[in-house]
């Protein structure tokens, strides 16, 4: 049997799994900075306000 | 103006008048009202002015309740929908409305039935503190209570299967399955007419 | 001139758009295996008309219009925002057969505002719906998220030359690979792994939050559909109120803000590229007018004295804040409370970040990141150009997975496409304000509807006048389709009728 060119097959071979779930955790760290960098955000908004 | 742009014209128009007509219908002429002197709707439209103060609350319990630790939180709807819901056949009388609440895990179990598709929930009173920003809770809105009363049972309230809709489905999952063989077939037949020519 | 379509364009267009209708059939089996299981046998035939009814549109189109033809690039439009306008007809089905609409329009309303990712819904009775169709309910959110033409694509459409051109209609441009069934399965790969992971998260959280297994399986799945496809539903009136934790928040607004990406940037880092997430254009500008807009509101909150601390304005804040920047709609406070607690200033900076909203080619709405940072560099590059010599070359770059030089033509159909949508925010503010809404409120829940976000300060309800739900239909519709196909739909009705032969 020739393996199929194309398709979710090429897609989900396991070799391509941990990129894949290395790019999910780059994105996680990504957003997760974020919210910290909005919570400094937010410390500075309120120290204005006092 | 042509024939044609008149007839697409009236077609809309008519299109138009009956979305109107069909979104008009919307109201309920007498939903069910709230139990209680302050209802959801009121403690959510003015929550400074309820903030720390004792209130009594009534409602169906829903869905579950989440106990943490020796607490528990509830949900109670006081809408339209608190005594018989749609499925059942109550009147549409606008989204769902209630109010959540902490209390004590103990007085949470009291409750037996919550309100899903297939039941209609206990109806219980509670009394607490009303908080619009609560500190303990993420400045949820929410209600502290201390103690829980049943009101009225709830029920098993399954949605009855209409024989009108029995009949529709039949009809057009055969109608469906007709058109599938056709459009499967269709160029065999189409070949095969051409060939036996 | 306009040329009148010929029936062979009828034709190519009939098939394909009978074919997204099979696909939406399809689709509707997953709720109603999932009524099958739970023994609602009522909502089981509600499926059952759904699905026979898209199959007798579906195969009766395709009877009636054999062609070989391929799509060119109007049909290709034309399909697109026609077929999501048959699949918003057909997909009410199954909640106006529940019983819970007021009217087949308000059934509408809630399937546009499914498919196209919005959230806002007249659904009433909410706490009480089978789950098959709360499963609906979700699925079409999802589906809609990566879009309904991109699953025709993926399972119906037979890689031809003109699936790119739905594919475009739909709102989407990039190509991951370079083959556009392969792009659709790409998307795919990315939205089923986020599924599985995502799902297994809240499932947990749920579980160890005092839900039942079942229950909190079923909830933490149809939360990540609402919050990855940037969609906004949840199974109760109370949305994610409704679990009352911090980790399901935080767990929540890392799917929100996932989903909001552009499904390039996915591909880029699941291939290994992972400084793009900190180079593309779309992450910086989303990084800058998210961590304004929560300054703005901070502020606001914290003068008002709403919460009690910091740390509690913070959450309250930041989540209502990712929620509407990446115009997903989720929220942990009352509908109202935007009015009676947020305030002006506080609805305002929601408003902004409704407004610019999420990445292009993801599954949220709005005016997009990249036109924010493309009119930006363009901006300061005009500057540049007053500032510098008159012989001077003042080039500009924009990074999008590589660097693209920054020309008029993209410049100019930034701006076309960002004036479409004030205008259309415009409008459904002013015909709100029309019907007597305070105008800040019609404002508000006009963005909200147009940028596909589907938070709520209250104006939309069951009771609101219908002349206003067809605008947010039409506003959703929109703005998810990014104008052009739904454009290209209405010229090719204006051809039929004043076209020359």
């Amino acid at each position: 049997m020739v393996p199929r060119e194309s398709g979710f097959h090429v897609l989900t071979r396991p070799e391509k799994w941990p990129q894949y779930l290395g790019g999910m955790l780059t994105e996680t760290a990504f957003i997760l900075a974020l919210t910290a960098l909005a919570f400094g955000m937010a410390v500075i908004a309120i120290a204005v306000w006092r | 103006m042509n024939k044609r742009t008149a007839a697409i014209l009236g077609l809309l128009a008519a299109i138009s008048v009956s979305l109107f007509s069909g979104g008009c219908v919307a109201k309920a002429s007498d939903p069910q009202k709230s139990p209680n002197e302050f209802p959801s709707g009121t403690l959510v439209e003015s929550p400074k002015r309820f903030d720390g103060t004792n209130v009594a609350f009534t409602g169906e319990a829903i869905g579950e309740s989440m106990v943490r630790g020796d607490y528990a939180w509830i949900h109670l709807n006081d809408d339209a929908y608190y005594l018989k819901n749609v499925e059942e056949g109550a009147e549409l009388g606008g989204l769902n409305s209630g109010m959540a609440i902490w209390l004590p895990a103990v007085e949470a179990s009291k409750i037996s039935i919550f309100g899903d598709y297939k039941h209609q929930g206990d109806v219980v009173r509670i009394d607490g503190v009303f908080n619009a920003a609560c500190p303990e809770h993420g400045g949820d809105m929410d209600i502290h209570a201390t103690s829980l009363a049943m009101v009225s049972q709830g029920r098993h309230a399954a949605d009855p299967v209409t024989p009108g809709k029995l009949m529709w489905a039949a009809g057009l999952v055969l109608l469906a399955g007709a058109l599938w063989v056709v459009d499967r077939k269709w160029d065999d037949w189409a070949l095969g007419g051409r060939a036996t020519r | 001139m306009i040329l009148r379509p010929r029936k062979e364009d009828h034709l190519v267009i009939g098939k394909y758009t009978g074919k997204v209708v099979i696909g939406v059939g399809m689709l509707m089996i997953i709720p109603l295996l999932v009524s099958i299981f739970f023994g609602e046998w009522d909502t089981v035939l509600d499926f059952v008309i759904s699905i026979s009814a898209c199959l007798v549109f579906g195969f009766g189109t395709q009877l009636l219009c054999r062609t070989e033809r391929d799509l060119n690039w109007s049909h290709g439009l034309v399909v697109a925002s026609g077929s999501w306008g048959l699949a918003t007809i057909l997909g009410a089905l199954p909640h106006y057969l529940s019983g819970h609409e007021g009217s087949y329009l308000d059934a509408m309303f809630d399937v546009m505002s499914g498919y196209t990712t919005t959230g806002l819904y007249l659904l009433q009775d909410i706490d009480h719906i089978s789950m098959g169709l709360n499963m609906w309910r979700h699925l079409l959110t999802y589906a809609g998220g990566q879009g309904i033409v991109v699953i025709a694509l993926t399972f119906l459409f037979k890689g031809t030359a003109g699936a790119y051109k739905v594919y475009v209609g739909e709102g989407k441009d990039e190509r991951l690979l370079p083959n556009v069934v392969q792009t659709a399965q790409a998307i795919w790969l990315v939205s089923l792994t986020w599924l599985v992971v995502g799902t297994l998260a809240l499932f947990v959280t749920g579980w160890s939050l005092g839900q039942e297994p079942v229950r909190a399986f079923f909830h933490a799945m149809w939360v990540f559909m609402g919050a990855w496809s940037t969609g906004g539903f949840a199974p109760q009136s109370y949305n994610t109120f409704w679990f009352h934790s911090l980790t399901y928040e935080t767990i929540c607004i890392v799917i929100m803000i996932a989903g909001s990406f552009n499904f390039a940037l996915h591909w880029a880092l699941w291939t290994g590229k992972r400084k793009e997430i900190i180079r593309n254009v779309e992450t910086i500008s989303f990084a800058i007018t998210l961590s304004l807009t929560t300054l703005i509101a901070t502020y606001a909150l914290a003068k008002a004295g709403v919460y009690p601390d910091a740390m509690t304005l913070f959450r309250k804040v930041f989540y209502q804040l990712a929620s509407g920047h990446t115009t997903t709609g989720f929220s942990t406070i009352y509908a109202r409370a935007f009015v009676t607690q947020w305030g002006p200033l506080g609805l305002i900076a929601t408003m902004i970040a409704m407004a610019i909203g999420a990445s292009a080619c993801s599954t949220g709405g709005g005016i997009k990141g990249i036109r924010m940072g493309v009119m930006t560099k363009a901006f300061l590059q005009d500057v540049r150009k007053m500032i510098s010599p008159e012989s001077a070359v003042v080039r500009a770059k924009y990074h999008h997975i590589r660097d693209v030089l920054l020309d008029d033509g993209i410049v100019r159909t930034s701006m076309t496409i960002t004036i479409a949508y004030i205008t259309l925010y415009g409008l459904t503010a002013v015909v709100g304000a029309l019907y007597g809404y305070d105008f800040l409120q019609s404002a508000f829940e006009g963005i909200s509807a147009a940028s596909n976000t589907g938070l709520s300060c209250g104006i939309t309800t069951p009771s609101m006048p219908a002349l206003m739900k067809v605008l947010y239909i039409f506003a959703m519709w929109l703005g998810r389709l990014e104008f052009m196909s739904v454009f290209a739909l209405v010229g090719y009705a204006v051809a039929m009728v004043r076209g020359r032969r």
